[in-house]
């Protein structure tokens, strides 16, 4: 009765809300509309964060973006006698429309994300048994050893705790293979990852063929395996050590769950972040996902996996047949079929796996290009709008996160349409200059003021829009193959790990270039002609200052397609640990500042004994836990120096042995506090006009920075010197047992 | 009596008389007194066993101005005429400046060519007498058309082309038929046919002895008058109420006591007693006038005739425009048209519906098919004028030129009113030949503007309701559509036979605007403080200061122009009856014809607003984008976005702004009251009252508008006041018309309504907090 009552008072309420928003008044009532209501949001802002005032502010916003779309839609589009300018108009207008939809429709999906409780704490009687399952294909031995070592270092029962390497790359279709040189190193890595994973006690499984890819590798295991619930792990990404205690307690409360997943998180930027310098300050590109868009899609019991960094029900799992196979993104493909089936999922925001992503944009286009042709392709062969078992807000959310993978088209429009304008006269959105200000712009302002009080925290302003224009020209061209073979696309593991030697234009960076080129000659012949004639030319200015938008963009992509040197394989990861450093078959106490799967930095706890006169290979003494045994890692002497906390030592390991890996995985990833520690830091939102002044400095800086990198490749060729570029970055650490704060670096 | 003064000169009602005297005794060629001296080889207007058929009044002066310009009539012409010989005489004067070589005036008759005529040399008389071929003209309506083309003498600058015009001379002007060729007029629909006087107006005498006494009576002779207006198509009947039959052409409506009337079954019986004489006799008495006015008024009014006949006939005081209608400009009466001048003018009148509520939840989209030629003037432009302000405007200076093929250009709603609208499209097309001006050079030169007819108007839906006060509203029929209890009652404090004629003359004009008879109650006392709404008519002197104060005018300012001293001294008194006033046949006396001055100044309405010269010039130098044009621009979009919420709270007076000065004939003020509207007409005496009226209901009725005004004569710009806050009565209840209405009001109020928006989205957000509440 009470919820018909509530039901009823929102239905009123929207009712009231769209005839004030198709209310037919002219454009100055509509400036003062426009107005008013950002004002009113601003104030509102400033009064609370409850959800009482997010949701009016939302809808506040809303109401700025449907009088947008009923002026847009009844009077701008151009007269149907114009097949040319109503083509590309209506082209314009979808393009728009889809853009709203897609507001409307994540607007649902965060409207109320969940924050989990931490999970419920198991006595080791009552822990279900895990298969832990680390996928591997071509990673290097080095990135699977770290990942094998924190994964057997997790915190479990160890009867109850059983971890897999699942090695595609030596199958027995790979070592058969009739290439003889491709046969001998399938031969040469299975027997090297046989060592590797009997050394940390795992199980090494590999299969007849590659088959349905990972899904297939995967299932593979599932059949030779028994455990109640499986944890599944990139080879790539280590796990903290309480993983599973934060994570297997849910099944317990649940008994239908069928999925725990927890966020990706990475201790190396992106190339965007990378190639402008931001990794250290602003938010990853994944936060936006994981912190409010998984948060919000759990509220509708539609979180779904991630590949990675996540524990399923093998009950649940048997009952589908195992892991999804028909696309590319057999993640999201499983927890649909799962969800559709009753099975329920949950969330958790907290990042306890430690992964690496691509480096270079070409990896990262890559990586991109295989998500989204996924994602379209469970649009076409299981569209969430026509699958049965799922509440309408799981196809909502389902359909969110695939048409986002569209975004591309829209893009494209957003481009051409100003060019189109400029170049060839095409009248695609009929409106004059205090329509545009009074509609158009103020709908862009209200649409940013919701996203950044949305995504605020996670996403600096005008950045989506970025990584969406970085990602454009290629992921077209992927929806384009997508939608003309839905079933073609296979896997392509995406590389990581890889080593950027110097500034360099990136092997993809040559549309980046012809777009800017393009706009710019936009932009100066529209605001030319504006400039002319300023009392008439009012369509020009509107196109020009649309035009200099993604101009801006593109200046900023550009330095993106620019990649700056990245010398370092490993990540540190700023720390503090006690250890022993055997000097002269002496111990001296040290503490272990930053640490990476290469090396460690330490400081002396000794002030009578400096660095000195150390030399050369040595022994590292390190207690994995609390009172355990100390474990001997070699090491050998890189470097000394000295910074304002005194001086420092930098020591690479040595060939590791198994119980060294795991001393150092300790060291690194025994605590999830760290790398929570680390995303929080970077947690400070930017106001817009603070983020579009940011854009308009990048959009200076890297597109100049690219075009030097234009003239330095010419010079290059004469000269080959190469010279490395040093760009220290101070990251967040959470500190140690002893000391009240660390500080770390990432070095390049 | 007067047959040697010249018309030009005289008292048009002494013309009249003098040539209808002659007419009906022995019509010679002196008795027009003007056939000009000057041509000699001109003829006389017509000989003695023919007669001219004036051109009908069509609510502009028949004068040709500027560079091209058109001049319509609908004319009746009965079965015989059209069946007689018939020639077409037009009589004209052109102004001096027009050069003869290259000026035309071409003349068709029902869209076919008659004549091509040289306007001839400026500053004399000129006429031409043209044959017409047999059976052009049809039974019925047929459309006489003049489209001039002037160019100036010696100068070739837009500015010039304003005194180029050329008068036809109305009372000279006409079809000439044979005596021989009258109609033996019985049926009603041969109303129409009734000869006009000099200014083309008709007259209708109501003759109705017993109209003093009875208010009732009068009302529906009020309405009978009005029935014949609309069948006969009379745009601006002169309407009196006599004694007895009166002389001079014009209608007789004899009401007799019931049983002395027509033949027994017949309501009413038409005689014509003479070619400009008829005579509409019928019974006194409610079911015998109704049954005429339906009759009168459910036919077509315009079923016979030509294509074009019948359709200038419907378009007569503008075309009828629907809802959401689209109308091309041939509809209108604009015809496609390539131009080599400089000013290109081309106007229509449009006739809304007196319940729109005009606002901006439309526009008006005119699409433009057309083009202009290359390497214009950078100054060049097409501008669109509704009502006498710009609405919109087009540069026409790409140097290469540019076709439009239905171009949309939008207008917005909010510039157009209830009733009649003028919409004016005017380009301006200088290039760089007008610095050298050669005159000769003009006749051939090469075509700069191009407007045809397909182009069309889009009309958006209407909102429907009546919002009072508006005059112009009221001129187009707006009190007949409020709900009864708010429909006023129409008061004659003293019904003399000039304020009768006023008041008859006023309502039949509103009638052929609005398209139908205006059934308002008659009350021979002044309006009282329980009466809700009124429609008053007297001389000030007969008005009450509460009812000069319920309409916002100041009984003093009124007293210090008019100079009477007994104005609002009067008090609320039962109705005097002077039935001695209805004794005399005199007609009352009306005013004199307007003098030509060959300025476009009284045609242009110029309104109270934007009139700051200093200002204009301000707007027209500087750039939109000066700095101060945008603060300017700011200031006045907040000004509007404050002002009528503090006028709200203020209550200001609806007649702030109304300039009255000596020479202020009439004045027209309404408001809104509690539930009704009061309306006063008024003027300084009965007389001027009936003069006043008698010109507004011409050539001025467009300037009726806004909550007040106060004409003067025909050369000064009428004074109007805007209506601060109006009252409004929704004549449709569907949610549409509601939601527009709403739209208006908001529009109106914009804080208002953005307060309204930011609750509403308030209140969304708390209910979806609601909604999504966990439990």
């Amino acid at each position: 009765m009470r919820r018909l009552a509530t039901a009823l008072g929102w239905l009123s309420a929207t009712i009231v809300v769209v005839l004030v928003a198709t209310a037919p008044v002219g454009v100055e009532t509509q400036a003062a509309v426009g107005i008013g209501v950002i004002l009113a949001m601003m104030v509102l802002r400033r009064l609370g964060h409850g959800s009482v005032e997010r949701h009016a502010y939302l809808a506040l916003g809303t109401l700025v973006v449907l009088r947008y779309v009923w002026w847009r839609t009844t009077e701008t589009l151009p007269p149907i006698d114009d097949p040319v300018g109503f083509g590309f108009g209506l082209a314009l207008w979808l393009a728009e429309m889809f853009c709203v939809a897609m507001l409307f429709v994540s607007l649902f999906v965060v409207a109320d994300p969940i924050r989990r409780a931490p999970a419920r704490r198991l006595a080791d009687a009552d822990c279900p048994s895990v298969d832990v399952f680390v996928p591997t294909y071509n990673e290097s031995t080095e990135l699977v050893a770290a990942t094998l070592a924190a994964a057997v270092s997790m915190d479990w029962p160890a009867d109850r705790l059983k971890v897999h390497l699942l090695d595609d790359g030596a199958t027995d279709q790979k070592r058969a293979s009739p290439d003889p040189v491709v046969a001998a190193a399938a031969e040469r890595r299975g027997r090297e990852m046989r060592a590797l994973a009997e050394g940390f006690g795992a199980i090494y499984l590999t299969r007849e063929k590659n088959v349905s890819a990972k899904a297939g590798n995967l299932n593979a295991a599932l059949a030779s395996t028994s455990g109640d619930l499986v944890a599944v792990f990139d080879a790539d990404h280590a796990p903290t050590r309480e993983f599973l205690r934060e994570t297997v307690g849910h099944f317990a409360d649940d008994p239908r769950l069928f999925l725990v997943q927890t966020p990706h998180f990475f201790l190396n930027p992106d190339p965007i972040e990378k190639n402008l310098g931001t990794f250290a300050r602003m938010p990853s590109e994944n936060e936006m996902f994981y912190s409010v868009v998984q948060c919000g899609l759990d509220r509708w019991n539609a979180a779904f996996f991630c590949g990675s960094a996540a524990v399923l029900r093998r009950t649940a799992l048997d009952e589908a047949g195992g892991f999804s196979g028909i696309t590319i993104t057999e993640d999201c493909e499983t927890a649909l079929d799962l969800h559709s089936r009753g099975w329920r999922s949950r969330f958790v925001d907290k990042p306890m796996i430690a992964g690496l992503q691509p480096e270079t944009l070409a990896q990262f286009i890559g990586q991109r290009s295989r998500w989204c042709r996924g994602m379209i392709q469970i649009l076409l062969l299981k569209n969430p709008l026509l699958r049965r078992g799922l509440t309408p807000a799981q196809r909502i959310a389902y359909l969110s996160s695939a048409l986002f993978w569209l975004f591309p088209l829209p893009r494209i429009a957003f481009i051409a349409a100003p060019l189109l304008f400029v170049f060839f006269g095409v009248r695609l959105y009929v409106a004059n200059l205090p329509e545009f200000f009074a509609y158009t712009v103020v709908y862009m302002i209200a649409n940013m003021l919701m996203q950044n009080h949305l995504y605020g925290r996670v996403r600096w302003p005008w950045v989506s829009e970025l990584y969406e224009y970085v990602q454009m020209p290629w992921l077209a061209r992927a929806i384009v193959s997508v939608l003309i073979a839905p079933r073609k696309p296979t896997f392509a593991v995406t590389d990581k790990g890889v080593v950027t030697e110097r500034t360099r234009l990136s092997e993809i960076a040559a549309p980046y270039f012809v777009v800017f080129a393009v706009l710019a000659l936009g932009s100066a012949l529209a605001f030319g002609r504006f400039l002319a004639d300023p009392e008439t030319n009012d369509p020009m200015l509107i196109a020009g200052l649309w035009n200099s938008f993604n101009l801006v963009l593109a200046g900023v992509g550009l330095g993106v397609a620019t990649e700056r040197p990245e010398r370092r394989r490993s990540q540190r990861l700023g720390v503090s640990h006690r250890a022993v450093l055997e000097v002269d078959g002496r111990g001296l106490d040290v503490v272990i500042d930053d640490i990476s799967v290469g090396g460690v930095r330490l400081r002396s706890l000794d002030p009578s004994r400096p660095f000195g006169r150390i030399a050369g290979a040595t022994t590292l003494l390190i207690a994995p836990g609390d009172g355990a045994e100390p474990v001997r890692v070699p090491v050998r002497i890189r470097r000394t120096g000295a910074d304002d906390r005194g001086a420092f030592l930098g020591l690479a390991f040595g060939d590791l042995t198994p119980a060294a890996h795991v001393a150092v995985a300790t060291v690194m990833f025994g605590r999830a506090a760290i790398l929570d520690g680390l995303r929080s830091r970077r947690r400070i939102g930017r106001s817009l006009f603070v983020g579009t002044v940011q854009l308009l400095g990048w959009a200076v800086a890297q597109s100049g920075r690219a075009l030097g990198a234009v003239l330095d490749g010419r010079n290059r060729r004469s000269t080959a010197a190469a010279t490395a570029v040093a760009v220290p970055v101070p990251v967040a650490v959470v500190t140690g047992d002893h000391f009240d704060a660390a500080e770390a670096h990432f070095w390049a | 009596v007067h047959p040697t003064v010249p018309l030009r000169v005289a008292l048009p009602l002494l013309a009249a008389l003098a040539w209808t005297h002659a007419a009906t005794a022995a019509p010679t060629p002196t008795a027009v007194g003007a056939t000009p001296p000057a041509d000699a080889a001109a003829p006389a207007v017509h000989g003695a066993d023919e007669r001219l058929s004036r051109l009908p009044s069509i609510g502009r002066e028949p004068r040709l101005l500027g560079e091209t310009d058109t001049l319509s009539w609908p004319v009746f012409v009965s079965a015989e005429e059209a069946a007689a010989p018939t020639r077409l005489h037009l009589a004209w004067e052109t102004a001096v400046a027009v050069m003869p070589e290259a000026s035309r005036l071409t003349v068709t008759i029902n869209d076919r060519p008659i004549a091509d005529l040289a306007v001839g040399t400026g500053g004399s008389d000129r006429s031409a007498d043209l044959a017409l071929p047999a059976g052009l003209l049809e039974p019925g309506w047929n459309a006489v058309r003049i489209v001039a083309e002037q160019r100036h003498r010696v100068e070739c600058t837009a500015a010039a082309t304003f005194e180029l015009w050329t008068r036809i001379d109305g009372a000279r002007s006409g079809l000439v038929f044979p005596v021989a060729a009258v109609a033996d007029r019985r049926g009603l629909a041969d109303l129409a046919g009734l000869a006009p006087d000099a200014d083309g107006r008709r007259r209708i005498r109501l003759v109705s002895p017993r109209a003093a006494d009875d208010p009732a009576g009068l009302a529906r002779a009020f309405r009978l008058a009005q029935g014949v207006a609309l069948a006969g198509g009379f745009l601006d009947p002169l309407v009196t109420v006599v004694a007895a039959p009166g002389g001079g052409p014009g209608l007789d409506v004899v009401l007799t006591d019931a049983g002395r009337g027509p033949a027994a079954g017949a309501a009413a019986s038409l005689e014509a007693a003479d070619p400009t004489r008829m005579t509409l006799t019928l019974p006194d008495d409610d079911d015998a006038i109704d049954r005429v006015v339906t009759d009168l008024t459910h036919r077509d009014p315009a079923a016979f005739g030509s294509v074009a006949g019948r359709a200038l006939r419907r378009g007569l005081g503008g075309v009828v425009v629907a809802s959401g209608a689209r109308v091309s400009l041939a509809a209108l009466g604009v015809h496609t048209h390539e131009f080599s001048g400089r000013l290109f003018r081309a106007g229509f009148d449009v006739r809304l519906p007196a319940d729109l509520a005009a606002g901006d939840y439309g526009k008006v989209s005119l699409r433009l098919v057309g083009g202009y030629a290359a390497h214009l003037d950078r100054s060049s432009r097409l501008t669109i004028r509704v009502d006498g302000r710009i609405a919109v405007g087009l540069r026409l200076s790409a140097g290469d030129g540019e076709v439009f093929a239905g171009r949309p250009l939008e207008i917005p709603f909010s510039a157009f009113r209830p009733g009649v609208n003028r919409v004016e499209i005017e380009a301006s097309v200088g290039a760089a030949a007008d610095r050298d001006c050669d005159p000769l050079a003009a006749r051939d030169a090469a075509a700069r503007f191009l407007l045809v007819d397909r182009s069309e108007l889009v009309f958006p839906t209407f909102a429907r309701a009546v919002r009072l006060p508006d005059l112009a509203a009221t001129a187009a029929g707006g009190l007949a559509d409020l709900p009864a209890e708010a429909r006023p009652i129409l008061h004659l404090p003293r019904p003399d036979p000039a304020t009768l004629a006023a008041a008859a003359t006023f309502l039949a004009r509103v009638a052929v605007t609005a398209g139908r008879v205006q059934d308002l109650a008659v009350s021979y006392r002044a309006p009282g403080s329980d009466d809700r709404s009124a429609l008053v008519f007297a001389a000030a002197g007969d008005l009450g200061r509460a009812t000069l104060a319920s309409v916002g005018l100041d009984a003093g300012a009124l007293r210090e122009i008019w100079g009477t001293t007994r104005i609002g001294d009067r008090r609320i008194a039962p109705a005097i009856r002077i039935a001695s006033a209805f004794a005399a046949t005199s007609l009352p006396r009306l005013p004199a014809e307007p003098a030509t001055t060959g300025s476009l100044g009284g045609e242009t309405v110029v309104r109270s607003d934007g009139a700051d010269p200093l200002d204009r010039w301000r707007r027209s130098l500087e750039s939109r984008w000066s700095p101060t044009a945008l603060v300017r621009d700011l200031g006045g979009w907040l000004d509007r976005l404050f002002r009528p919420s503090a006028a709200l709270a203020t209550d200001a007076l609806g007649t702030a702004g109304l300039h009255l000065a000596g020479s202020t004939d009439l004045v027209l003020a309404q408001r809104a009251t509690a539930g009704g509207v009061t309306t006063v007409i008024t003027a300084a005496s009965p007389d001027r009252l009936l003069a006043g009226v008698t010109r507004s209901t011409g050539r001025r009725w467009a300037a009726l508008e806004g909550a007040a005004v106060a004409l003067s004569g025909d050369d000064e710009a009428p004074s109007v006041a805007a209506a601060a806050d109006r009252g409004t009565w929704p004549t449709r209840w569907d949610p549409a018309n509601l939601r527009r209405l709403a739209a208006v009001r908001a529009a109106e109020l914009p804080l208002v309504f953005v307060a309204l928006a930011v609750l509403a989205a308030l209140a969304l957000g708390f209910a979806t907090a609601r909604l999504l509440r966990r439990q």
